[in-house]
């Protein structure tokens, strides 16, 4: 009985081991549908500018036709991911900056440096394209881009005794301006934070770190491409964070939605993060538009300032059998038409120079005009599917030097291992 | 019974048994094994090119080299020792308290059902936001009583992070314990206390020598069943810290959760959930061989 019983275990165990989707898609004929998966298209404020792009994108292009597929922003990536291991890819993905290296040394999407053509790949800004590289290949177009830029309250600047128009140039000058903001308090007598800097446990936290350890002068890699988290670029954003931890400029453990929570409220007066978060604080506290300023990362420590890009890509699955079809989208939803009309909806900062040319609105909105030389900004990382835990690797060591009461030297130790780890470099 | 009579019996046993053999091997057996065969393997889903290749015990080696594991046993251990515990006390002190037999006790232990009857991740949602450091009604009060100068974000300090999940872990599952304890003390029989009452035995004696044996039977299944709830305990953590800050709030659970279903990396994650499962086996074994059943 015992014989029977493990044999029809081991039977069905057998089985399962090749019952891996393993199924070829075939070649449609006749009108095209094109899958994107997307998580911007569920947004509310959104959904009518995706609709209209749907129609205008299906006007021009009868033979093509466009299917949403809508999902949690914290889903996407996992979903895209399973569909096709099943052999079920989306078309055209849309994907956080952060997920760029897993997709790409994953084999899942597609290389379109010729697929769009050098005249459009060119088009990109020179800093944000040497991001998007790997191995001289382009696997993703950069649709909606931004720094780590700071947003300063000029209400509260005026309140603290500081010129509103006059915005901080280097972590020094706005440590300064952070002290006196950081003596005000609420209607309801609550301190109010002088300097925000996110440093919670998840990925895109991770970007604000190392924009940090950027704008330090310092980096994850030395010159020669080796792993080296040891250096005075990196010491020196560390005990800025550390400074600000120990003077309550900045709250414990933030994640950017708490940040923009406490800039809406009234309750920071400086904060870093991508140029549509601000969307989330409007939508809490719609009369901060007019006392909202914006600048550039800062520069600290003498050091350039510097980012790592954030931006939401458009990617093509390598498994698509409508590429070419799936390349047309993407260049009509990127073309400087619609990008003008996306503008309109939310803010953010376009990464092709014939964008920008073709939206005079945009070169003289005064949301933009501080940040209008962005790209200058950009650093380019290491591409790695390992990237995300390098990310959430440097929030540790955030934390480490922070709440964790861990010295400055320890933590760039625990976190050079970890990152030699994770990037086998 | 003849050799082909036995045959028959039990091939006709093994087709009564077979829907019941493929249910429980299909959709118990089936995946565990399946999990502790991928545990050896390279099965990232993150890198579809990458055949399934073994590994050499590199999904263990990697989370011992890194001391992920040996922290994450360290942390579950530690919460599931401290919660069981608690709640254990609380449990017998709170069914003694409620077992006086007056009629308002029934809308108490009513009232005192609710957190069992709450969602775990509407208990986590509650309790993260009343630990929260800007609103927290926690740090509120605390300020407000003097306690604390400056507010405490309870679930992002490294000190504070894991007590606090405790606390929630505590509140919802105290219900279950009280209610089970309080039915054993109501079969506990009257005639027991009055006897040694009568023999002069104190409230402390009657406790230790009638009440506390009679409800060993109760607190031994009561007690196995919090130690797997709180070992595998994923919701509360998930929500409230995410593992974090620093690692400190990093349990079995969520260490497989994370490395199968974020970074989508199945052989590290059947790694975990393998050695978790191997030492939950031999503990359960070691609980039921020490706090043998006794029938009275």
């Amino acid at each position: 009985m015992k014989k029977i019983f493990l044999l029809i275990l081991m039977s069905l165990f057998a089985c399962s081991m090749f019952a891996n989707g393993n199924k070829e898609k075939a070649v449609s004929k006749g009108p095209v549908t094109l899958k994107f998966a997307s998580w911007s298209i569920q947004e509310k404020g959104a959904q009518e500018y995706f609709e209209q792009l749907k129609a205008d994108f299906e006007a021009a292009n009868p033979d093509i036709k466009i299917e949403f597929n809508g999902y949690p922003y914290g889903e996407l990536k996992k979903q895209v991911l399973i569909m096709a291991n099943a052999g079920e890819s989306p078309d055209i993905i849309q994907a956080e900056r952060s997920w760029y290296s897993s997709f790409v040394t994953g084999g899942y999407v597609a290389d379109l440096t010729k697929l769009l053509g050098s005249d459009y790949i060119n088009d990109i800004y020179p800093e944000i394209l040497n991001d998007m590289k790997v191995d001289g290949s382009i696997y993703g177009i950069p649709w909606k881009a931004s720094p780590f830029v700071l947003f300063y309250n000029k209400e509260l600047f005026k309140k603290a005794g500081l010129n509103p128009e006059v915005a901080p140039k280097s972590y020094e000058e706005a440590m300064m301006f952070a002290e006196k903001l950081s003596q005000l308090k609420d209607a309801d007598g609550n301190q109010v934070y002088g300097l925000g800097q996110t440093t919670g446990a998840v990925p895109v936290s991770g970007g604000a770190v190392l924009s940090m350890f950027f704008s330090h002068g310092g980096g994850i890699m030395d010159a020669s491409g080796k792993v080296n988290v040891i250096n005075d670029g990196n010491r020196a954003a560390l005990q800025t964070l550390k400074t600000m931890y120990e003077k309550r400029y900045n709250p414990e453990g933030a994640k950017l939605k708490d940040l923009r929570n406490l800039f809406a409220i009234g309750r920071l007066g400086m904060y870093f993060d991508q140029l549509w978060g601000m969307t989330g604080a409007y939508a809490i506290n719609p009369d901060l538009k007019s006392s909202v300023g914006v600048t550039n990362p800062l520069s600290g420590n003498g050091a350039k300032p510097g980012s790592t890009l954030e931006a939401h890509l458009l990617l093509v699955s390598e498994d698509s059998p409508n590429k070419e079809a799936a390349a047309k989208f993407i260049k009509f939803a990127t073309s400087p038409e619609q990008m003008s009309k996306y503008y309109s909806i939310t803010p953010f900062l376009l990464p092709m120079k014939n964008q920008v040319a073709k939206a005079p609105k945009y070169s003289s909105d005064p949301g933009i005009v501080p940040v209008l030389n962005y790209p200058e900004t950009i650093r380019s990382v290491v591409k790695n599917g390992e990237m995300e835990n390098v990310f959430l690797a440097l929030t540790t060591a955030a934390q480490a030097v922070t709440v964790g009461g861990i010295t400055i030297d320890t933590a760039l130790e625990a976190l050079n291992t970890e990152v030699k780890n994770l990037l086998k470099n | 019974m003849s050799l082909k009579q036995k045959t028959g019996d039990t091939i006709f046993g093994t087709i009564l048994l077979l829907p019941s053999i493929l249910i429980v091997g299909g959709f118990i057996f089936l995946p565990v094994l399946q999990s502790v065969f991928y545990s050896f393997y390279n099965f990232k889903l993150t890198r579809r090119k990458d055949p399934l290749i073994w590994n050499n015990f590199e999904n263990y080696k990697n989370l011992i080299d890194t001391g992920k594991l040996q922290n994450a046993f360290g942390i579950t251990f530690k919460f599931m020792i401290v919660v069981v515990v608690v709640v254990l006390i609380l449990g017998i002190i709170m069914a003694l308290l409620m077992n006086q037999g007056k009629s308002q006790n029934r809308v108490k232990r009513s009232l005192a059902l609710l957190p069992w009857g709450t969602p775990t991740v509407i208990v986590a949602l509650l309790w993260s936001w009343m630990f929260q450091s800007e609103y927290g009604v926690v740090n509120f009060i605390l300020l407000n009583l003097h306690i604390i100068k400056e507010p405490i974000s309870f679930l992002v300090n490294p000190d504070t992070a894991i007590w606090s999940v405790a606390v929630a872990a505590t509140w919802r599952q105290l219900p279950f314990m009280f209610i089970m304890i309080l039915a054993g003390l109501q079969n506990i029989p009257k005639e027991m206390y009055e006897a040694a009452t009568i023999d002069g035995a104190s409230s402390i004696q009657n406790f230790l020598h009638i009440t506390l044996p009679f409800l060993r039977n109760v607190i031994r299944s009561s007690v196995l069943v919090a130690i797997i709830t709180n070992f595998k305990q994923f919701p509360l953590f998930w929500t409230m810290t995410g593992g974090g800050p620093m690692g400190t709030t990093e349990t079995l659970a969520i260490l497989t959760y994370k490395n199968a279903f974020v970074n989508l990396n199945f052989g590290v994650g059947a790694a975990v959930a393998t050695a978790w499962l191997v030492v939950l086996i031999i503990f359960s074994l070691a609980y039921n061989k020490i706090f043998k059943e006794v029938e009275y």
